[in-house]
């Protein structure tokens, strides 16, 4: 095994310093939960597209991809390519209800949509996910430092722990966005290095392809076997577990679409993330397990290699001194990328489903003092759970169980909330616990699952959990509905049926014009003490603005990503010069556009 | 290096007889059949709903681009299966 030379260490601890002042620096932004929480609502797509992909990635997806890239080939990157059947639901139905109606977490959305009792339901499988989901991610980070530079398990995650917790404590989404970005980046070019440096080690890419059979070059895997990795267990488990969870319940994937600057913003970043960034990121994750069979096949590495080890193994065989460091430092920014916005999402739903309905009084400052404490306490919460999974056999299948067991009832009751409006509160409550008691159950009993199997060999069945979970959920979600009364609870706004009022809402009760879109127009800023923004009327016309409109203002700098940014209501026009934005000074300071600064103003709606 | 330097190379799995569906065409199969069912089933809730307007021009868009994003993968697994198989 690899123990790194010192340039290594001297790559990693720059790195992690680096990223430690990177995202401490951001907590300037940090003045409201609103802030903490969602970034204060203000980035551009690229910024968001980019930190779903470093959350994507964990610290475990390097070496659980190029493991099964290594056994059973290019059919690895399955379950990045087969994301977009569920786009159409989260850009027309779940993006613009959760955005437009401003919750701030799943669980409240559960109050608002159905009851108490549901939200405090989710409140307790959320925390569990998001909780289990930082443990795993801080255990296979331990693993991976423990193979390849000889630390110990918990030292690598604690150290690894604290740093994510001091970055989170001072700056939330803001600097889960900011430090994502450069981690996206990072851990994307170390996977095409891995990649373009083993097929030059191989001889040339004909002489790679020409290395791999047939069958390891197909897109997808065998039918239903081989039982642990077959195509129909991971296109349940994973379509309509993982990615439906990632996109429609994981509180820090919805969190970071919030802090997009509109809902078209949010749309542009999620086609860009599936259509682009997923298949890079497959190729990036996956090609060491690609290239190390290539390399098996020429003789270059042991027949008898544990296929656990070929990441380690390839980034032995093609990696100089500080190159290994800096591919390190992808597996951590992997890692990081993900943990906290795990953190920043223990710490929304903490405040906001827990804190906020006991101490309902209590001002701003002190949710926004609480939610930074809290965000240190997940992470601790997360490392004590690292020696639990040292338990289990296989991170894949842990992780994959994990998965397959909690998601299923609350996708369901998410999916039918926003997109049947007869679906009632006492059908999501039950959906729920039925859903997990029948999970539990066939955990315990897996021959319940023997319906569902498609012939997958009874070792498959973590994976095909999820269709049966889903079955057994939507049977329950659809009689219970059927079988009791309609709630009579305002749910407007809530569901699909019912966007526009829902927009309305997001503008205090005034008509939402989005269906026209204007120019985004230059302007120079003057001061005025007037509550939004006045521009001229010509200005009006070209943004097809109306008085009451929100306005997006920025700075022309469009690669801050709308850092210094603000949305603002549009006042009357004035008749002054054509240029001219009147804009008051406590405005401009929210915004943190330099007063000299030229803007750029463009409708929301 | 050339392909015929290397006579250990194999292929790095086997489908178990009995246990598995006959042509490689069946996953792709299955995973647009049902995929494609929920894309769909997307889109026509969102335009019985009035989520989507043909009339509006970026709903008009916003359809093309969902639609092109679904024939973007289709294609690219299929041109990958034809690439890879004899």
């Amino acid at each position: 095994m690899l123990r790194g030379t010192a340039i290594d260490i001297v790559v990693i601890f720059v790195y992690f310093a680096a990223i430690l002042l990177f995202g401490s620096w951001f907590g300037r932004y940090t003045k409201s939960t609103k802030d903490f929480f969602f970034g204060g609502q203000r980035f551009s797509w690229w910024l968001i597209a980019f930190s779903c992909i470093a959350t994507v990635v964990g610290s475990y997806s390097f070496i659980k991809y190029s493991t099964a890239g290594f056994k059973y080939g290019f059919s690895s990157s399955m379950t990045y390519l087969n994301d977009w059947f569920l786009i159409p639901f989260f850009v027309l139905g779940w993006l613009p209800i959760i955005y437009f109606s401003r919750v701030t977490s799943i669980p409240e959305y559960f109050e608002k949509r159905f009851d108490r009792k549901t939200r405090i339901a989710g409140v307790f499988v959320l925390l569990m996910y998001l909780i289990g989901y930082i443990g795993i991610n801080l255990y296979t980070i331990g693993v991976a430092f423990n193979s390849m530079l000889g630390w110990d398990v918990m030292i690598s995650a604690l150290v690894i722990s604290i740093i994510c917790g001091i970055y989170m404590h001072a700056g939330g989404q803001t600097s889960v966005i900011m430090t994502d970005l450069a981690q996206s980046v990072i851990l994307l070019l170390a996977g095409f290095l891995i990649f373009i440096l083993g097929v030059a080690h191989l001889g040339g890419f004909s002489t790679f392809w020409n290395l791999l059979g047939e069958p390891f070059k197909l897109p997808f895997a065998g039918f239903n076997a081989p039982p642990r990795f077959n195509f129909v267990g991971i296109f349940w488990q994973d379509v309509f577990g993982s990615t439906m969870a990632f996109y429609f319940m994981n509180q820090g994937v919805m969190m970071r679409f919030m802090s997009a600057k509109s809902v078209r913003e949010g749309r542009k970043a999620i086609f860009i993330v599936v259509l682009l960034f997923m298949p890079l990121t497959a190729l990036a994750v996956s090609n060491a397990g690609w290239i190390g069979r290539a390399m098996v096949n020429a003789g270059i590495i042991s027949a008898n290699i544990n296929p656990d080890h070929i990441f380690v193994e390839v980034a032995n065989r093609i990696a100089m001194p500080g190159l290994f460091g800096f591919i390190m430092a992808a597996l951590t920014a992997a890692l990081m990328s993900t943990i906290d916005t795990l953190i920043n999402a223990v710490s929304a739903i903490t405040v906001n489903d827990i804190f906020m309905p006991l101490k309902p009084d209590r001002d701003d400052a002190y949710y926004l003092k609480l939610a930074r404490w809290i965000a240190i306490v997940a992470a601790i919460l997360g490392l004590i759970l690292v020696p639990l999974y040292q338990t289990f056999k296989s991170i894949y299948l842990a992780h994959a169980t994990f998965v397959a067991a909690v998601t299923p009832p609350m996708l369901v009751v998410i999916f039918f909330g926003a997109f049947w409006k007869r679906f009632n509160a006492r059908a999501a409550f039950l959906t729920i616990v039925v859903g997990c008691i029948f999970l539990g159950s066939s955990i315990a009993w897996p021959v319940l699952i023997a319906p569902f199997d498609h012939g997958v060999a009874p070792e498959g069945y973590n994976y095909m959990r999820a269709l049966y979970g889903i079955v057994v959920c939507t049977v329950t979600a659809v009689a219970v509905t059927l079988l009791t009364h309609r709630d009579t609870k305002d749910i407007s706004g809530l569901v699909i049926d019912s966007l526009d009022v829902a927009k309305r809402k997001f503008k205090d009760g005034r008509t939402p014009h989005d269906t026209v879109l204007g120019e985004k127009v230059a302007a120079r800023i003057a001061l005025k003490e007037i509550e939004g923004i006045a521009v001229s009327s010509a200005m009006m016309k070209r943004l097809q603005a109306e008085p009451g409109d929100i306005l997006y203002i920025a700075d022309r700098r469009w690669w801050l990503g709308g850092i210094h940014s603000l949305h603002v209501t549009a006042e009357e026009p004035h008749s002054d010069a054509e240029n001219v934005a009147y804009l008051s000074e406590e405005n401009l300071s929210k915004s943190g556009i330099g007063p000299e600064r030229q803007i750029l103003i463009e409708k929301i709606i | 290096m050339n392909e015929g330097a290397y006579p250990q190379r194999r292929a790095p799995f086997q489908h178990p007889q009995g246990n598995n569906m006959d042509s490689p065409w069946i996953p792709m199969i299955y995973q647009y059949g049902i995929g494609g069912a929920v894309f769909f089933a997307g889109i026509i809730i969102a335009l019985r709903k009035k989520m989507l307007t043909a009339a509006h021009h970026s709903d008009r868009g916003m359809l093309i681009q969902l639609i092109a994003g679904f024939l973007f993968y289709f294609l690219l697994h299929f041109l990958w299966m034809i690439i890879v198989l004899p």
